[in-house]
């Protein structure tokens, strides 16, 4: 008998849901503690949009329409309408500036770790004269090249758009323009810095999150006094891995606070051991799932049609199919022994990564030994690919939506993509990026069906019938948490409508305040990973190369596969969105 | 005792010692590699977060979508 079918003869123990369980269980604390922070972050951010939000944007789409009307390709005036929508930020209130320095991550540097924390009056001021000569120079060369486009424009107006040559010299100018903001925007963001001392706001976060998470663990049982002075532990971890992650070198090469957080937790705990008196803090899927909680909100499915039918055919319609093709080659040819494993590897590699391998193995109920793999995986590939595909796009000449779309499909984090496309250009990046937010959405689905999968058929004994109250006592109740919130936050989209959700929502309720939590309740979990796992047992997991080899063969696939719909979709079925574009 | 405690704090400097090598002399060498150099470029110059794992980390993303949507919802004449 093979090492999977011993595995689906284990015996599994009915499992009883207690009425107890929702203030007794750390799935329903994860589900009202994100639950209340997303009360918090819409009380905070819904009214904070500009007084005139909807007549700015009225002014912005009337004016999207008649230069649409009037020109046959984005004129001056079209893109300057799009910038105005895209400055209108709940984020950018003065509420949501304060916010951002309490929540804040550590800082950026180079060679100086003390830029962490703390940036003085003097140093910051060296640095912005440093950058002004090149402001100035960048806002000088953007207005001229402005003027030159609005006077191609004119050219090309005077003749009756019925010139293709004035046309295209029209289109090159505000191109040329449009490069030349980018520049600008770069050298302001260094001519901006501002002095900062981030210590105090981070002690304040450490101890409201440490009440936070602290409230749920004493009504759970435990000790508030020992968690607390564990989480201090926890979080100054935590704090070291977003400073590695921040460090400029590291930042380019995309090694990100996952990557860190698990590494500095697996030296501390492997080299002088997890001290005894922080144990417990970590909290591992405490963090994990009141963390996805919050991920909920961010799963819009409203943006599914953001790139129309051709984005969807890429995003959900390859990476079910390379997940569920991946997962059989995992079970029938490489034999992977743990089911949980495997799903949580081809979920790494079909969807996005890191996210996608923190919610499956949360839902599938994986080992943190299992999660702790997908994700270095996922790491290696990951950097490889956004090193590799754009200049292997560029030889080969395919086009930059094509290019774009067939990384935005399969480059796993979602850095990694923004940073590849934009190496090819501005489509290439847009095509890239939208592509993997639709795919970053399809998270929720999968998630909620791998937990239905393995209550219903994996957690039985074999040939046993699941009966619905059975399948409710397995389900992973978080799970119903991070649905919720897709839901509420997926109305309220629909709601408000694209304009004003980018204002309140997504750059308001989300970017403002829940998304940044999200991300510091996940370095708290893999800190917690680092500092609960063995190297010996992480290599027992490892064994064969088993898990290398699905990752490679499944990515393999998943590349394959994406070109070939990629360009079916942009190019034969859907070519007017192309050119749209 | 005093030994063990000894040796861990040997594992732990070492270890601290290999990140710090990669941090600042295996990584900077990578970034100076031809096939990366320009890549690294273009992530300065648009300070982009290539760590980051979901899409609402990223303002590139934001960019992106609003240019999109337009592209298609306010499309030139010709293409309608």
């Amino acid at each position: 008998m093979s090492e999977i079918n011993k595995e689906s003869y284990k015996e599994y123990q009915p499992v009883k849901s207690r009425f107890s369980e929702l203030w007794l269980h750390e799935d329903y604390w994860s589900i009202w503690l994100g639950l209340i922070l997303l009360i918090i972050s819409m009380v905070l951010f819904f009214p904070q949009g500009p007084e005139d939000l909807e007549d700015r944007i009225t002014e912005s789409n009337m004016i999207l329409t008649s230069e649409s009307d009037r020109a046959p390709f984005k004129t001056t005036a079209w893109y300057k309408a799009v910038d105005t929508k895209e400055g209108l930020k709940a984020s950018s209130s003065e509420i949501g500036k304060k916010i951002k320095k309490f929540l804040n991550k550590p800082h950026g540097w180079t060679t100086d770790p003390s830029r962490i924390m703390y940036l003085g009056d003097t140093d910051a001021a060296v640095l912005r004269e440093s950058a002004a000569d090149d402001l100035e120079a960048a806002e000088v060369k953007e207005n001229e090249l402005l003027a030159a486009a609005v006077a191609a424009e004119n050219v090309a107006e005077g003749a009756g758009y019925g010139n293709q040559i004035l046309n295209d010299a029209a289109v090159e100018a505000i191109g040329e323009w449009r490069l030349s903001r980018l520049e600008t925007n770069s050298v302001q963001r260094k001519a901006e810095i501002k002095p900062y001392n981030q210590t105090g706001y981070l002690i304040i976060l450490m101890l409201s999150l440490g009440i936070f998470f602290g409230t749920g663990m004493k009504v759970m049982g435990y000790s508030f006094r020992k968690f607390t002075t564990g989480f201090i532990f926890i979080f100054i971890v935590a704090v070291l891995a977003y400073g590695a992650a921040n460090q400029a070198t590291m930042k380019q090469l995309g090694i990100g606070y996952a990557a860190w957080a698990i590494l500095f937790g697996l030296i501390i705990s492997n080299t002088i051991g997890t001290p005894k008196w922080a144990k417990t803090a970590v909290q591992t899927e405490y963090y994990i799932k009141t963390g996805l909680v919050l991920l909920g909100a961010e799963i819009l499915f409203g943006k599914i049609i953001a790139i129309g039918m051709p984005g969807m055919i890429v995003a959900w319609g390859v990476t079910p199919l390379v997940l569920i093709s991946g997962f059989i080659f995992g079970e029938k040819v490489l034999k992977i022994p743990s089911k949980t494993l495997n799903v949580t590897i081809s979920a790494a590699y079909s969807v996005c990564g890191v996210s996608a391998a923190i919610a499956t193995a949360s839902a599938c109920k994986a080992k943190k030994e299992e999660l702790t793999l997908a994700v270095g995986l996922s790491l290696i590939f990951t950097s490889l690919m956004m090193i590799l595909m754009p200049p292997f796009i560029k030889v080969m000449g395919m086009g930059q939506v094509l290019g774009g779309a067939w990384m935005g499909g399969t480059i796993d984090a979602t850095g990694a993509v923004a940073a590849a496309g934009a190496f090819l250009g501005d489509k290439a990046l847009y095509v890239s990026a939208t592509i993997k937010m639709i795919q970053n959405v399809l998270i929720g689905i999968i998630a909620f069906f791998v937990a239905i999968y393995w209550s219903t058929r994996i957690d039985r004994n074999h040939g046993q019938k699941v009966g619905a109250i059975e399948i409710w006592h397995r389900f992973p109740k978080f799970i119903l948490g991070f649905v919720s919130a897709s839901v509420l936050f997926s109305v309220l989209y629909q709601v408000f409508g694209p304009d004003v959700s980018f204002t309140l929502i997504d750059n308001g309720a989300i970017k403002g305040f829940s998304s940044v939590l999200r991300g510091w309740f996940f370095c708290l979990a893999f800190v917690s990973i680092g500092l609960d796992t063995n190297f010996r047992e992480l290599k027992t997991h490892f064994k064969g190369g088993k898990p290398f080899t699905l990752y490679f063969f499944g990515q393999s696939f998943n590349l394959i596969l994406t070109l070939v719909m990629a360009y079916i979709a942009f190019y034969v079925v859907f070519p007017n969105i192309l050119a749209k574009i | 005792m005093l030994k063990v405690k000894t040796i861990e704090i040997l594992k732990l400097a070492w270890c601290i010692m290999t990140v710090l090598i990669f941090m600042f002399f295996i990584g900077p060498l990578i970034e100076r590699a031809p096939v990366v150099d320009h890549l690294i470029k273009t992530i300065k110059e648009r300070n982009i977060d290539t760590g980051a794992y979901y899409y609402t980390d990223i303002k590139e993303f934001s960019t992106a979508e609003i240019n999109i949507r337009n592209s298609l919802d306010f499309s030139p004449e010709k293409y309608k």
